[in-house]
């Protein structure tokens, strides 16, 4: 059964285009520095409308996790075992994704995670999942 | 500032919950004349004595909007205050301040509150397609251009579990976890529910050993620790204290209130582990001039065992971080020295939708009236009553006091 596909919108285009290119692209606030994800127009720390896309490196920590032993939804009933996570990126923003490529045992709170672009269909819709850093972040 | 505790609680009616499949199905309009019947017999007073009205928005059935006008047309009520509360699981606690507000302004002197949560039946042409679709997504829209579908839907974030999942993950991170306590949380409100006949579990007891084999469904937490969904119905009537003193019970006095939301997907939160009921209940008990020290019973919303200990946490019962050792040095249950949702919790009681919330307020009544039969507080003149909706992201706190 296939993955619900996100559709861009007109604000949040930029964010989906990138990851097509692997990239990973989010708003910031021109005032006061803040990232802003999701994508909007505006800042949610101070309010200002000057924001500009900028590129972001993707490395993350765990911030939260957990298995659904019931699939949340029928797309996801086929996989071994289905995770959600909760990543903080090195920006301080956090964002809903999934994990991808490691062992339930493996996977704990506060691990470096790397990005790891999912092509979900034949259109090229990239969703932006994590995978254990092989970088060590302490390095 | 705030609520003068002029306003009270006089008259209330909740459907026994019941099994979706087994439950009568009813319009949402009759539901709530029938609810609203049952609360005006409870309270003493008249149809006609109805000038206000709160009800849920979200989910109701025969109308998207218009709803207050609609419903009032169907009563045959005249109303000065008409309102909409679209707050999940707060909108029980959130839809009694405003009642009360919305009283001591000087604008009503009864307000009905009503959620009727019953199936309705379907129509010849109803879409079950479409109904089933909407029931996958729960409370989350897929509409375009709805954040959490392109943020959260093709991730699998999709439902509660997992996100008060996630939140305990995060506590035991942070501050360890223990699985017995939190059991012990469900085991002893449903040590309550077996003094309770209207409870969904009532001649059900209960162990920790069994909340601790029961299924896991999101890592920590078991099926026995989440509530389950039935079909059911609550309201309650909102009346000036002039009047109240003319009421058939002892009035029940809204002293303090407090709200707060500020997200729906947790992940957005600065802080996963401390939950916006900490601004609402410290509202609510500056404005009654109690604390929690004073609360003879605490109704806290149940969703999860998560739930309530985040909210014994932040409301201030207990420091942050020493919530399951205050749930192991604690009796919640009515014979206890902290009775903590003594109908047994909606764990025990039974969720009906976003009437469940409501199941907490009126224990509060029962209890503090003096009604509450076979699990009847000893002391029983204040109370504290939570609501959480969403994953932990709308919170709402009720500080109840009988009138002397």
């Amino acid at each position: 059964m296939q993955i619900p596909r996100p559709d861009p919108t007109a604000i949040s285009r930029p964010f989906w285009d990138g990851l097509r290119q692997r990239i990973i692209q989010v708003p910031q606030c021109d005032h006061c520095d803040a990232w802003i994800f999701y994508p909007r127009r505006h800042c949610t720390e101070c309010g200002s409308r000057r924001l500009t896309w900028r590129r972001v490196s993707g490395r993350a920590t765990l911030h939260s996790y957990t298995f659904a032993r019931v699939a949340t939804l029928p797309a996801f009933a086929e996989l071994p075992l289905q995770n959600l996570a909760i990543v903080t990126f090195e920006e301080g923003f956090n964002a809903n994704t999934s994990l991808t490529g490691m062992n339930a045992d493996d996977i704990h709170i506060g691990m470096a995670l790397e990005p790891a672009f999912d092509v979900i269909d034949e259109q090229g819709t990239t969703r932006l999942l994590f995978t254990v850093a092989n970088i060590d972040p302490t390095r | 500032m705030g609520l003068r505790g002029e306003a009270a609680i006089v008259g209330c009616a909740q459907y026994k919950p019941e099994k979706y499949q087994t439950a009568p199905q009813m319009f949402h309009l009759e539901q709530a004349a029938d609810l609203a019947g049952e609360a005006l017999l409870d309270a003493g007073l008249s149809l006609g004595d109805i000038d206000g009205l709160v009800i849920n928005g979200a989910h109701f059935h025969e109308a998207s909007a218009f709803v207050p006008a609609i419903v009032a047309e169907y009563l045959g009520v005249k109303v000065n205050f008409a309102e909409v509360v679209d707050l999940g699981g707060t909108s029980a606690v959130a839809m009694i301040w405003r009642a009360a507000a919305a009283i001591e302004l000087g604008l009503c002197s009864s307000v009905l509150c009503v959620l009727p949560q019953r199936m309705a039946p379907a129509g010849p042409d109803e879409d079950l397609a479409a109904a089933a679709k909407a029931m996958t997504y729960g409370a989350h829209s897929t509409t375009f251009g709805a954040p959490e579908a392109e943020f959260d839907i093709p991730y699998g974030h999709v439902g509660q579990n997992t996100g008060y999942a996630m939140i305990a993950q995060q506590y035991a991170y942070k501050f360890g976890y223990d699985t017995t306590a939190m059991a012990k949380i469900a085991v002893d409100q449903r040590y309550n529910a077996q003094a309770n006949p209207e409870a969904l579990f009532f001649g059900q007891s209960l162990t920790v050993d069994e909340v601790l084999a029961s299924k896991l469904v999101a890592d920590p937490l078991r099926i026995l620790e989440i509530v389950m969904p039935v079909a059911g119905g609550a309201a309650v009537i909102v009346s000036s204290q002039s009047l109240a003193r003319s009421c058939r019970h002892r009035p029940v006095l809204v002293r303090g209130c407090g709200e707060r939301l500020s997200f729906k997907s947790p992940s957005y939160s600065h802080d996963m582990t401390t939950t916006p009921i900490a601004v609402a209940a410290k509202k609510a008990f500056d404005m009654s001039g109690l604390k929690p020290a004073d609360m003879h019973m605490a109704q806290i919303y149940d969703c999860y065992t998560i739930t309530v200990l985040l909210s014994l946490e932040d409301a201030g019962f207990c420091e942050k971080g020493q919530g399951m050792h205050f749930v192991r040095e604690h009796d919640l249950t009515w014979k206890g020295d902290f009775p903590l949702n003594t109908h047994g919790g909606q764990l025990s009681f039974g969720q009906a939708g976003v009437a469940g919330g409501m199941s907490q307020v009126i224990e509060a009544v029962a209890q503090i009236r003096g009604d509450a039969g076979g699990r009847q507080l000893p002391v029983h003149d204040t109370a504290f009553v939570s609501g959480t909706g969403g994953v932990m992201s709308e919170q709402g706190v009720l500080i109840l006091a009988g009138s002397n």
